[in-house]
């Protein structure tokens, strides 16, 4: 129980870590300030529990498929939040705030209600040792996302690039998330699957799922998981050649 | 906004008029009954999933590329396939040592 606690709640923290690096990037480098994102955390917090609290109600949306929807929009704003990030990094376009704020709040929705629903599963007899190793796992991804963000800028010249390239792994792969629940839903059609990897890298082991909580690596994707990720990377390539930056 | 309410409308529809086969799964004091369960290679199925427990459980399962999570006491769907024949496991992600199951296809 307690070692599941810590595998959840840092494959929670963790894909939030790498994205507030990625934000506290942003908020460095194009000059916003940081209240923004501290305000995004309060937003952040409340719709977590609102989502949380309310998950039976929402499921029953559209043919018990209304996670799923909501899920999948909330997944295809920050992919949108964050490729116009990238824009602006791309063009140095200082002062917004707006991408900033959406995309951190998503991003704390995103990770905090599935935090909120499996503490809402606790039993009470297990309630502190669980607090306590989620603890830990919430240092080590928070831990990894203020690492990764200092070691970005100690990137010198390449710390744009560098931080476009993780905007871009991040985002298409939250796009790619939101096929997926599209297809759960039924909403896009479901094909076999195109190719295997698992034999190179099971989803299991300690590797897969750290790629999976960061850039949403999937062993058996279908052509349209394909396709969606593909289209998402020419987005992020979109902001590169429109924004005239000399790479 | 409107577009996108209608959007999802037609969507739900289109999936319902479907007519997909429906499978019922529940989950009890952590487990899933039945954990073997048997559907049609190449069709997409409906899974109708029972949480009876009071506490909230995640159905995930790294071969179907599935991941949802149900609240206490409710039901949802979730849409699964079209499988190649085989065995595909799954779990509760919030319960790994006692929710696990199969879905086999043939």
């Amino acid at each position: 129980m307690l070692v599941n606690t810590f595998t959840i709640v840092l494959g929670e923290t963790l894909e939030a870590g790498v994205l507030g690096s990625l934000l506290f990037y942003s908020c460095h480098s194009l000059q916003v300030s940081r209240k923004v994102l501290l305000l995004a955390l309060l937003f952040g917090v409340v719709g977590a529990s609102f989502y949380g609290g309310y998950l039976n109600e929402i499921s029953l949306w559209f043919d018990y498929t209304g996670q799923e929807w909501l899920n999948g929009l909330i997944s295809i704003g920050v992919f949108l939040c964050l490729a116009a990030l990238a824009r602006q990094l791309m063009i140095q376009k200082n002062g917004r705030q707006l991408a900033l704020f959406l995309c951190s709040t998503m991003v704390f929705i995103h990770e905090g209600s599935e935090l909120y629903l499996f503490y809402a599963s606790v039993p009470q007899a297990n309630f502190w040792p669980v607090i306590v190793s989620g603890a830990v796992g919430l240092a080590v991804g928070v831990s990894l996302g203020v690492l990764l963000y200092y070691a970005i800028l100690l990137l010198g010249n390449a710390q744009h690039n560098v931080a476009w390239l993780l905007m871009a792994l991040v985002g298409s792969g939250m796009f790619l998330q939101a096929s997926q629940y599209l297809m759960q839903a039924d909403a896009l059609p479901s094909f076999s699957m195109l190719w295997n990897t698992e034999w190179l890298i099971s989803e299991r082991s300690s590797i897969g799922q750290l790629l999976t909580a960061t850039i949403r690596y999937e062993s058996t994707p279908s052509i349209v998981e394909v396709t969606c990720y593909g289209l998402a990377w020419l987005v992020f390539f979109a902001t590169r050649i429109k924004g005239g930056v000399n790479a | 906004m409107k577009w996108l309410m209608a959007l999802m409308a037609i969507t739900v529809s289109s999936s319902a008029l479907a007519g997909r086969p429906q499978y019922e799964i529940e989950i009890k004091n952590h487990m899933f009954y039945p954990d073997r369960l048997v559907i049609p290679a190449e069709t997409k199925v409906r899974l109708i999933v029972h949480n009876r427990d009071a506490t909230p459980e995640e159905f995930e399962s790294f071969e179907l590329n599935r991941e949802k999570v149900i609240a206490g006491m409710s039901t949802t769907a979730i849409f699964v396939g079209p499988l190649s024949p085989g065995t595909y496991p799954f779990f509760g992600e919030f319960n790994l040592e006692t929710a696990q199951g199969v879905i086999v296809a043939e």
